[in-house]
């Protein structure tokens, strides 16, 4: 029996591993057989949709007005408003003459007949001195009251000429004439007792020389003058002298302080060309706000006035004279503060400052404006006045057109160069093709911040420009302001789809673009609503494309 | 028979070498007889010491989404099937992942310690590779759904975070001791050296897709971190051509410990009732600090945004979508250098092994020793970072030598399959086996002909999940066994001396009486 049980365990091992085998054999085996063919038949919808953005571009009206190469500056407002300037300069000018120094004075010491006869009865080698004064003054033109002058470039002489028969040592200072460190010009001559006469002389530009005038009415100096004699025993004529001569030659004054006189003017005339807008048109366009601005630099210190007499716009129909308040209340120039300074004064004419209005003339395209006057020195009428030989009065100006009011029918023509047959076909790769796709949708997505309104026609078009299929019309409002000039942006959605059989037309014709044919008005143009346009308001167009398949698989 | 032959060639050429390294097979957690069921119970203890060399191994497969015989549907009149979409996309789901696992141990022993035969104690070095990759279920779905069917795509959005990369691939030294404790229980840990050979790991990821619904325009947010050990030569290696050249450094790259780490598992068991047993056990504790040929990209999370074609610049030239694409990729690449946004380096890193914990039990439903043992258990398994496991047995011992155990489980999710595991002893040699996922009995050959070139596929039809494990072991202490001899049956109404069916047995080895300790006694 034990033997038994053992065969029997053993017997058991053989059937579970036979058991298991047999299981292994009949659980695993290939079911299934499938041959995969053309005949391949596809259960179930297989409709992909992909969608890819294409071109995106965002423009502000500051980008535009860049790029439509004004021949004009763009200036923006704190406020971000936008305003087109035409700068011009109008004229350049010194209305306080400073004429070259050209005065001399003579000065003369004559003995008397007693005071030769003294001097005769001497003995030689004896010592005398003299002394004496010499008031030197001259007027300058158009000054009622000099402190000091500047002197430029020029000569000094002082000559002098002694008839005694003795030797002569002459020293002369005057305090009125100072050197660039404030020292008073000195000259020492010393003549033999044969010698006659000498000269010396001093180039006033070196030594930057000024002279300080008395505060009067006239400019003068005052030499004092030294002169020490040695006798040599010779007789004395009488009526022998010294004599001392002083003489400016030719120069320059750079400059004069003190007060001009009132009465001086000067007259005005100059004539400003104004831009050429070829593309301009006057019908389209209605700007309400331009006005002109005349900006003065006055380095004189001497205040200025201008009257104006007469602005002409010069119209291809002929001049028209401005009038107005604008023109009358035309402001003083003030003074410069210093030697080196410059003051300045804006006058701005409003357009509703002028009678007619610079709106009016702006429409009718003025080739240029001229204005004549007169240009008043001493406006002011105080003291401490000042002219240098560098000083200048400087008026320039400007057109300035704010871009608010209103437009319409502005016509605008872009083109977007995008290979839409290259990019689609490449999209669709193998083993799929065109069939397999049901339509194409082009989306155009606008966010329109510039207050105007796009109305547009979108054309797609091959590399010869000639129009493929016309797109969609583009609607797209322009934003409007609101409370606080805040201006809401106008969104825009538009869908273009193209079936099967169109998108097929259109590959097969090598489509390589899309132009826009915009028709550009302000909002509310039509009802004459003004609108102010900003720099940083922005327009964005976005184009997509999505393409809806049915794929047909064929293997 | 030549099919069964064949089937048994293809069998053996696509699983062979995974069954030859076999140890994901749940079923194998209740044959104690067999040594190989210590990786999902370390507390417990075989019925034998053992030795092995190279003869114990397993492996895994995960195919959750690629099933093209399950996509196709013959109707038996038509030469050629229906390709059934919504069968393909149903196999799409939130888990589309490929994943292998194979381990082999090159040398393992055990042996009981004392002669109570109380504690046990194992020595192991293994091999082991998981690798596992997943793709997004978005990726999968998109040339089915497109980007723009906004009605089924999320909001636009497609969710690339499901996308997952990982190789593992390490050595462990391990020693590993059980011990019985308070009659009942038992208790067990086993401690690894570990040393870390390849590694690559996608260990963030936030990428998706946007696209804007009004728009179309496409918005690419994301970013994540790669890191890589022992990878990077490999790909040099590729590059460069001298692909000879790495595999002749084999041995010294396989040999070398830079990448060292320590692991254990731990785990035990308690007998509640005679028939009543819960086992619990964690496993794969431990790190590995990563040295060499190491390599970490960071990106940190950024978006892009692509608008197509940017026409503001006049002066850009349009050059095409995809050299647009390209200029806008270059430029997209560039600003992420210049936010510092991509980063990388070749500091050490250190990464955790996947922890699993295991919680079981198993009920005695009939037991008659030496004839048949019958018992029904449940496994059920988590693994960090996957969704949980689990296995229902009913398991056979036959005359206390063969155990055979059959289960039904479903594995991280995968759909449930039926699952076999034989341990047979042949002498002094013990050979075992398990197969979990009964579908990978199930192919499918698919022939695909193209204008007369015909090319052939065989694949299972629809195999989700599949371990296996194999192992041959010598049973240390086996004594070849002897004829016992039957009790004699002894004839009713006799004269003779009842017998009781057993055998009697002169007992010498009785304890000495214990002397009387009352008082008055001697």
């Amino acid at each position: 029996m034990a033997s038994l049980q053992f065969h029997r365990r053993k017997g058991f091992q053989t059937g579970a591993l036979a058991f298991a085998v047999w299981m292994i054999c009949a659980t695993g085996c290939i079911r299934q057989e499938y041959t995969v063919s053309d005949a391949l038949t596809v259960e179930g919808a297989w409709d992909p949709v992909f969608a890819l953005p294409l071109v995106h571009g965002s423009w502000t009206f500051g980008d535009v007005l860049e790029a439509m190469e004004i021949p004009g500056e763009v200036a923006i407002s704190t406020q971000g408003g936008v305003t087109v300037t035409f700068p011009f300069e109008a004229f350049e000018m010194r209305p306080v003459e400073m004429p070259a120094l050209d005065e001399g004075v003579v000065s003369a010491y004559l003995l008397s007949t007693e005071e030769a006869q003294l001097l005769s009865e001497l003995p030689a080698g004896q010592n005398l001195d003299l002394a004496w004064t010499t008031n030197w003054q001259w007027t300058l033109p158009n000054m009622t009251q000099v402190d000091s002058m500047w002197l430029g470039a020029g000569l000094l002489s002082i000559e002098i000429e002694s008839g005694l028969p003795m030797a002569v040592q002459i020293t002369g200072t005057c305090e009125g004439f100072i050197d660039a460190n404030g020292n008073p010009l000195t000259c020492e001559v010393v003549l033999d007792p044969n010698a006659g006469s000498s000269t010396a002389v001093w180039s006033t530009s070196t030594d930057s020389a000024r002279l300080l005038g008395g505060g009067g009415a006239e400019m003068g100096l005052e030499w004092n003058w030294s002169v020490a004699l040695v006798t040599t025993g010779a007789p004395v004529p009488s009526g022998a002298g010294i004599s001392i001569e002083l003489t400016w030659s030719e120069v320059v004054v750079n400059g004069v302080f003190g007060q001009f006189d009132g009465a001086i003017s000067h007259p005005v005339s100059a004539s400003v060309e104004l831009p050429d807008l070829p593309s301009w048109d006057p019908a389209m366009f209605q700007l309400t706000q331009p006005r002109l601005q005349f900006a003065w630099s006055n380095s004189f210190g001497v205040a200025l006035g201008f009257e104006i007499d007469q602005l002409v716009a010069h119209l291809h129909d002929g001049p028209v004279e401005l009038s107005g308040p604008a023109l009358e209340n035309f402001p003083g120039l003030p003074a410069a503060y210093a030697v080196g300074d410059t003051a300045y004064a804006v006058h701005v004419m409003e357009n509703s400052g002028t009678v007619p209005p610079l709106s009016s003339l702006l429409t009718s395209t003025p080739d240029s404006l001229s204005v004549s006057g007169t240009l008043l020195v001493n406006a002011g009428g105080v003291n401490q006045q000042f002219a240098t030989h560098s000083d200048v009065v400087k008026c320039t100006g400007q057109l300035e057109v704010p871009l608010t009011g209103w437009a319409q029918g502005v016509e605008w023509r872009d083109t977007v160069v995008t290979f839409i047959s290259q990019e689609l076909q490449a999209g669709i790769a193998s083993p799929f093709d065109w069939t397999d796709v049901a339509s194409v949708t082009f989306r155009f997505v606008v966010e329109n911040e510039w207050p105007v309104g796009l109305d547009g026609k979108v054309w797609f078009i091959n590399a010869a420009g000639d129009s493929l299929v016309a797109g969609p019309q583009l609607i797209i409002p322009g934003a409007t302001e609101s409370v606080g000039s805040e201006s809401t942006t106008m969104n825009h959605i538009v869908d273009f789809t193209l079936e099967q059989e169109l998108a097929l037309d259109l590959l097969g014709q090598e489509c390589t673009g899309v132009v826009f044919d915009w028709t550009l008005a302000t909002s509310g143009a039509s009802a004459g609503t003004e609108v102010t346009c900003r720099a940083e308001d922005r327009l964005t167009v976005k184009m997509a494309a999505r393409v809806n398949c049915e794929i047909e698989l064929n293997p | 028979m030549k099919r069964i032959a064949l089937f048994i060639a293809l069998g053996l050429a696509l699983t062979g070498p995974h069954l030859l390294n076999a140890q994901w097979a749940q079923s194998s957690a209740w044959m104690d007889a067999s040594p190989q069921h210590l990786k999902w119970r370390v507390a417990s203890q075989p019925d034998f010491g053992f030795v092995s060399l190279g003869s114990n191994g397993s492996a895994m497969g995960v195919n959750s989404f690629f099933h093209p015989a399950s996509w196709l549907r013959s109707d038996g009149l038509t030469a050629s099937p229906t390709l059934m979409l919504e069968a393909m996309q149903s196999d799409f789901g939130a888990d589309n992942s490929l994943g292998l696992g194979m381990e082999v141990e090159w040398f393992s022993a055990g042996k009981f310690i004392g002669s109570d035969r109380k504690a046990f104690v194992h020595l192991s070095i293994a091999e082991r590779i998981d690798a596992r990759v997943a793709l997004p279920e978005d990726v999968l779905t998109l040339p089915f759904t497109g980007n723009a069917a906004f009605d089924q795509v999320d909001g636009g959005r497609l969710d690339f975070t499901g996308f997952d990369a990982n190789v593992l691939h390490r050595r462990e030294w391990a020693v590993g001791l059980q011990r019985k404790v308070l009659n009942r229980g038992s208790v067990g840990a086993r401690f690894k050296l570990l040393q870390g050979l390849h590694h690559l790991a996608l260990t963030e990821n936030s990428w998706s897709l946007t696209t804007d619904p009004v728009d179309w325009t496409w918005s690419i947010q994301g970013g994540g971190i790669v890191q890589s050990s022992g990878i990077q030569s490999i790909a040099a290696a590729a590059q460069s051509g001298q692909m000879d050249s790495l595999v002749g450094n084999l041995a010294e790259r396989m040999g070398g410990m830079h990448n060292t780490g320590w692991g254990w598992d731990a785990g035990a068991e308690w007998q509640i009732t005679d028939r009543f047993l819960v086992i619990s056990q964690f496993a794969c504790g431990g790190s590995i600090t990563w040295t060499n040929d190491v390599a970490t990209v960071q990106v940190t999370p950024y978006e892009w945004r692509f608008e197509g074609y940017d026409a503001s610049n006049a002066l850009n030239q349009w050059d095409g979508l995809a050299d647009t694409l390209s200029a806008w990729a270059e430029n997209q690449w560039t600003q992420l250098g210049q936010l510092n946004a991509l980063d990388s380096t070749d500091a050490p890193y250190r990464t955790s092994l996947p922890n699993r914990l295991n919680l079981g039990v198993e009920w005695e439903l009939f037991k008659r020793p030496k004839r048949l043992e019958f018992s029904a258990a449940a496994l059920v398994e988590q693994v960090s970072g996957m969704p949980l496991s689990w296995r229902m047995s009913l398991n056979q011992r036959w005359f206390n030598r063969v155990e055979t155990s059959v289960s039904v489980g479903q594995k991280f999710k995968q759909s449930a399959s039926a699952g076999l595991s034989v341990g047979l002893p042949l002498g002094p040699v013990h050979v075992f086996a398990a197969v979990d996922g009964h579908q990978i009995g199930d192919w499918s050959r698919i022939v695909v002909d193209v204008q007369g070139q015909q090319s052939e596929w065989l694949l299972p039809t629809r195999a989700p999940y599949v371990a296996a494990q194999l192992g041959v072991t010598w049973r240390l202490g086996w004594r070849k066994p002897q004829p016992v001899s039957e009790p004699v049956e002894l004839a009713p109404n006799t004269t003779r001396q009842p017998g009781f069916g057993t055998a009697m047995v002169h007992r010498k080895d009785l304890p000495e009486p214990i002397p009387c300790a009352l008082p008055g006694k001697d």
